[in-house]
């Protein structure tokens, strides 16, 4: 067994950066866009139970067959599937030269990114996100500035960031309709 | 099931934000850990969350340069970024070495059970550590240096002397050596040599068919077989992975499952059996522990998605 430590920083080192290039297959090799994340979470479990046997020697190679892997079953099982996708993704070829390697990210790229992520956020959440983080405002100070309670700050806060982070790593940063409802709800009350 | 997905991600990221709180309490910590615990899934959401706000947090720094802002409290590290090694540290039991004289044969035997290994100092100095199922005869003295490896195979750092050359046999090879530090693997008629460092000679002892001697170097992979001999140059990093045992590891490179079993099999007495060759062609890479068969099958039903059937004495595996 490896230790939980090393298991922790081999997935965030190695399996990590390459949530842009899996996502991408994901999108591509599903039918359904809108199940990508679910399939990411579930290849990621898969991933870090299998590390916690034994570290992979090429991360890359290991992650994108076990992705591979899970898109034929999860077609074998959906049975919904046309036999053609099946095909295709067997012969999938997840090589290392037909994926292109990470790009290295700028710090410039990457701010370029977050702002734009910001901005895809809806207002009162973007505000949150801006006087806590930007600002450095406390939860309660925030709060105070904003004329609603710190319970909702709180809430918007994680909703916000949730988002921004899945938006950072190449996900969609969309946010789901009925969390932000809620507090729309609550602060207009 | 997206929901499900993005719930898990929020719960990551409230325990994330609140753990950079002052009021965060060892309580609190307990707290968190049994979360963590509670499902793999809660973990990779948390890795996943904690990696992206820290990467976020750093960029939120860089948009205001200068600005006075409110000093955040000091944050917590998750994991240190502490140097990883190359390899897996493991526990590895050590099997019975069973030392014997035979009557008629010279030197001394050693050798270890499946699943041992087992390190013999001899008197000129020299270690040789025998792996898995191996035995060894060895007859050193001041006079002369030979070793005969019977079966399995044994890592040999051998201690300086030019007069007097190390001699190991295995099979119909010689090894000869003046100090330096090898690993010789006997299957059957097949010999393999793995220089970890300095020159040892390979040379063969057919009668019939006397071909030149082989000197191979620090980084070496040599396989005879019969008449042949195949030399694999510079590869150091293929030395590297067939030594792993010494550290209880097993590495595999793309290599197809069915030799991956036979490896393991060589460790274990619950032995891998390969029913199909669908599952048989499925490529391994990465280092395991070579005593846990019982992982090494985990992996392969959970990421590979193979058909594993264990039974107490054997795992049966299928595609």
């Amino acid at each position: 067994m490896t230790g939980a430590r090393r298991v922790d920083e081999w997935f965030v080192r190695e399996v990590i950066p390459l949530e842009a290039s899996l996502m991408r297959l994901f999108r591509t090799h599903w039918r359904n866009a809108a199940e990508a994340a679910d399939l990411r979470q579930e290849l990621y479990v898969t991933l870090y139970e299998a590390g916690q046997t034994a570290l992979p020697l090429n991360t890359r190679a290991f992650v994108f067959r076990s992705a591979r892997n899970l898109l034929i079953n999860r077609a074998r099982r959906e049975q919904v599937v046309s036999i053609e996708l099946v095909a295709e993704l067997e012969s999938l070829d997840t090589g290392m030269d037909m994926l292109t390697p990470e790009r290295h990210v700028s710090a410039r790229e990457d701010l370029k990114r977050l702002r734009l992520g910001l901005e895809q956020l809806p207002p009162r959440c973007r505000e949150v996100v801006t006087l806590r983080r930007i600002e450095g405002l406390s939860q309660k100070e925030a709060a105070t500035r904003m004329g609603v309670t710190e319970h909702t700050v709180e809430r918007q806060m994680v909703v916000g960031m949730r988002a921004l982070v899945d938006f950072m790593l190449g996900g969609t940063g969309r946010i789901r309709r009925e969390g932000v409802a809620a507090d729309a709800e609550e602060a207009s009350g | 099931m997206r929901a499900r997905v993005e719930e898990i991600e929020e719960e990551a990221v409230r325990w994330r934000l609140h753990r950079e709180e002052a009021a965060w309490s060892d309580t609190d910590e307990a707290a968190l850990q049994a979360w963590l615990a509670e499902d793999t899934a809660n973990r990779v959401a948390y890795l996943r969350m904690s990696h992206g706000l820290e990467r976020v947090g750093r960029l939120a720094s860089l948009k205001t340069p200068g600005r006075p802002g409110r000093r955040l409290p000091p944050r917590r590290r998750a994991w240190p970024p502490a140097a990883i090694a190359a390899t897996l540290a493991l526990t590895v039991g050590l099997g019975a070495l069973g030392v014997t004289l035979e009557v008629g044969k010279p030197g001394r035997a050693y050798a270890t059970e499946v699943g041992g290994r087992e390190l013999v100092s001899l008197k000129d100095g020299s270690k040789v550590e025998l792996n898995t199922a191996s035995k060894v005869r060895a007859d050193v003295s001041p006079e002369k240096r030979v070793v005969w490896l019977e079966k399995g195979e044994a890592y040999f750092d051998i201690a300086h002397d030019a007069a007097h050359p190390f001699v190991v046999y295995a099979g119909d090879r010689r090894i000869v050596v003046l100090g330096t530090k090898f690993s010789v693997r006997r299957d059957g008629d097949r010999v393999q040599v793995a220089v970890a460092e300095g020159k040892v000679r390979v040379e063969t002892l057919r009668a019939e068919k006397p071909s030149p001697p082989a000197v191979v170097t620090q980084g070496d992979l040599v396989v005879a077989e019969a008449s042949s001999t195949l030399i694999t140059p510079k590869a150091p990093t293929k030395v590297a992975n067939e030594l792993a045992w010494r550290d209880g590891l097993l590495v595999f490179e793309n290599s197809a499952l069915t030799e991956a079993a036979a490896e393991f099999n060589r460790y274990n007495d619950k032995k891998i059996i390969i029913e199909d060759t669908a599952a048989g062609g499925t490529m391994i890479s990465g280092s395991f522990d070579a005593h846990n068969v019982d992982a090494f099958a985990r992996l392969l039903r959970r990421a590979m998605r193979l058909n594993v059937d264990e039974a107490e004495d054997e795992i049966r595996i299928s595609g």
